[in-house]
């Protein structure tokens, strides 16, 4: 491959992946440390008045979201960390191909001896090192946390690599199914429009399944029903196996997208620049 | 031959953006393509660089498919879009990304990109993003005209520069020729491909109506006068033949080949205001696409 192409891709990435990391790091870092300003009592207190369809939002029994694990692994499904993902994985899958194409780079980008395959695998391996990281620096985040407030003999940080893993994972899969939409169009915020619907209603799906028990078979409708980093948390002795599962889908998904994004991306007529 | 198309055909749907188009250009040629917008001189050229997948019909640059073989094509390719768009980096990051990527490296210890860019008067420390649509022109130019590749397609090279740039533009059009390269040369400007091309080509609603050489062109003259009589018939052993046309008492007449042999019979014309002047590929571009066009 390319050191050219490789130099230009971290280039083109690495003032959003750097903001990112360090959004994730701090984030978790404080979550621990506000966690740990709070009773673990006052905490259950709270929690067992939230009626009981609310309680389900958890994504795990009441009894485990009380105990220190439980209450750090809920940083892992926080909005931050869903903000950050989303982020990452819109942004660079967007600008793989439709990017390039609407900012009207592209086309000089294949008059070199260059080929569309490579194109693709770079950007992708780029993306995927960045979901890599900021999967880290979540981790390390709470690691840092858990080491500030003094809580390493209480909590055992290898706990959380599992919900690291999946918040890897989920990010994983948004890049590629955004480089998968963005190999068919030729204007980037089309793609991120295709893409945060799609996001959205994959939630809404979620939520619906988490507080209609009638209807929790629609978990298995929405790809973030693989996105469960919480359950991971708490459940160290099933991690791995639940991890196979979850993030067995979301990265089987992604390598899937990647795949048909490749082969769009290498059939498709290149559009003149608009 | 370096470039050939047989049948080359590209259709949108119902549009048809390149019928039929057959052309071979040799190598050391620079061959004009004109046309209007809309004429598919852009989408020939993409089709050669194996940006779009023929309808039907075939292209092929020192016998490797366009389409099929693009990256090897790309080997033997420069090219400099008509619509210039560059990365987001320093002047002299985006010619040493150029020259990374296809390998290029310098012997005399400057870049020859960079050389060229110096000699275009541009400076490479201004970030693209800052740089003006001429300039952008330029450093898209330096980084296209560096490689010696066997074939340079310039798509409206000379858009946005200024009359010196456009005169260093042209000449290093006619060094590559020097060089052995080909040149295909897309403009609008009909003077600028007179001075430097050897052939044209004109294009009309996505045809390829009209191939010629300059050395051709330059040899056909059209005689202009006022009739102090009536107009004798042509010999019938005058060649090459000329195309005569009259109207209100003045006449025309266009030679398709060497003045020469006609000078004798055009002495014995009862002519008077006579102008003689080369057809020009100005009158050959107006019979295909009418007036208003420099």
């Amino acid at each position: 491959m390319n050191r050219a192409l490789w130099a230009k891709s971290i280039g083109d990435a690495r003032l959003l992946l750097a903001a990112l990391v360090a959004l994730m790091f701090g984030f978790e870092w404080l979550f621990v440390w506000l966690t740990s300003l709070v009773e673990l009592g006052a905490v259950a207190t709270f929690l067992q008045a939230w009626p009981g369809e609310f309680q389900s939002l958890l994504g795990m029994p009441l009894a485990q979201a009380v105990t220190p694990t439980g209450r750090l692994a809920l940083g892992y499904i926080d909005p931050v960390v869903i903000l950050a993902t989303v982020t990452w994985g819109l942004a660079r899958g967007s600008d793989a191909i439709s990017g390039e194409i609407g900012r009207g780079t592209m086309e000089l980008l294949l008059a070199q001896p260059v080929r569309r395959i490579t194109i693709v695998a770079v950007h992708a391996a780029v993306t995927t090192a960045g979901a890599a990281l900021i999967g880290l620096a979540a981790w390390l985040g709470t690691c840092q946390g858990l080491w500030a407030v003094g809580w390493l003999d209480q909590v055992a940080p290898r706990h959380f690599v599992s919900a690291a893993v999946n918040v890897f994972a989920l990010t994983f899969f948004l890049g590629a199914a955004s480089t998968l939409v963005s190999s068919w169009e030729s204007v980037r915020w089309r793609a991120i429009g295709v893409m945060g619907a799609f996001f959205i209603i994959e939630l809404i799906i979620k939520i619906i399944a988490r507080l209609a028990p009638k209807l929790d078979w629609l978990m298995y409708c929405t790809v973030l029903g693989a996105f469960q980093p919480q359950i991971l948390a708490v459940e160290p002795a099933r991690a791995w196996h639940l991890s196979l599962r979850y993030d067995g889908t979301l990265i089987g998904l992604g390598v899937c997208c990647y795949l048909l994004a490749t082969i769009i991306f290498c059939r498709r007529d290149l559009p003149a620049p608009l | 031959m370096l470039v050939v198309t047989r049948a080359l055909t590209k259709r949108y749907g119902p549009l048809t953006a390149l019928e039929d188009c057959h052309l071979q250009i040799k190598q050391g040629e620079v061959f004009g393509l004109l046309g209007p917008n809309g004429s598919g001189k852009t989408t020939l050229l993409r089709l050669l660089m194996g940006f779009l997948r023929p309808t039907s019909g075939e292209a092929h640059i020192a016998g490797l498919d366009c389409y099929r073989q693009s990256v090897a094509v790309h080997r033997q390719v420069s090219y400099l879009p008509g619509d210039v768009r560059l990365f987001r980096m320093r002047g002299k990051d985006v010619l040493r990304f150029f020259d990374r990527v296809r390998g290029v490296r310098s012997t005399t210890g400057t870049p020859a990109s960079f050389a060229l860019a110096e000699r275009l008067r541009l400076d490479l420390s201004r970030p693209v993003a800052k740089m003006s649509t001429g300039m952008r022109q330029k450093l898209a130019l330096a980084a296209v005209m560096a490689v010696e590749t066997p074939l340079a397609i310039l798509d409206e090279p000379t858009s946005n520069l200024d009359p010196n740039v456009r005169d260093e533009v042209l000449a290093l059009v006619r060094e590559a020729r020097a060089a052995g390269r080909t040149v295909i040369f897309s403009s609008h400007i009909l003077d600028e491909v007179e001075q430097v091309c050897d052939r044209v080509g004109i294009l009309r609603a996505g045809r390829l109506v009209y191939l010629q050489t300059m050395t051709e062109l330059r040899r056909q003259h059209v005689i202009r006068g006022r009739l102090t009589a009536a107009m004798p018939p042509v010999p019938t052993d005058l060649r090459p033949t000329p195309a005569i046309s009259t109207s209100n008492g003045h006449v025309s007449i266009e030679t398709p080949g060497e003045l020469r042999p006609l000078l004798g019979w055009l002495a014995t014309l009862p002519l008077d205001e006579v102008r003689i002047e080369p057809v020009g590929l100005k009158a050959v571009y107006e019979r295909y696409h009418g007036t208003g066009l420099s």
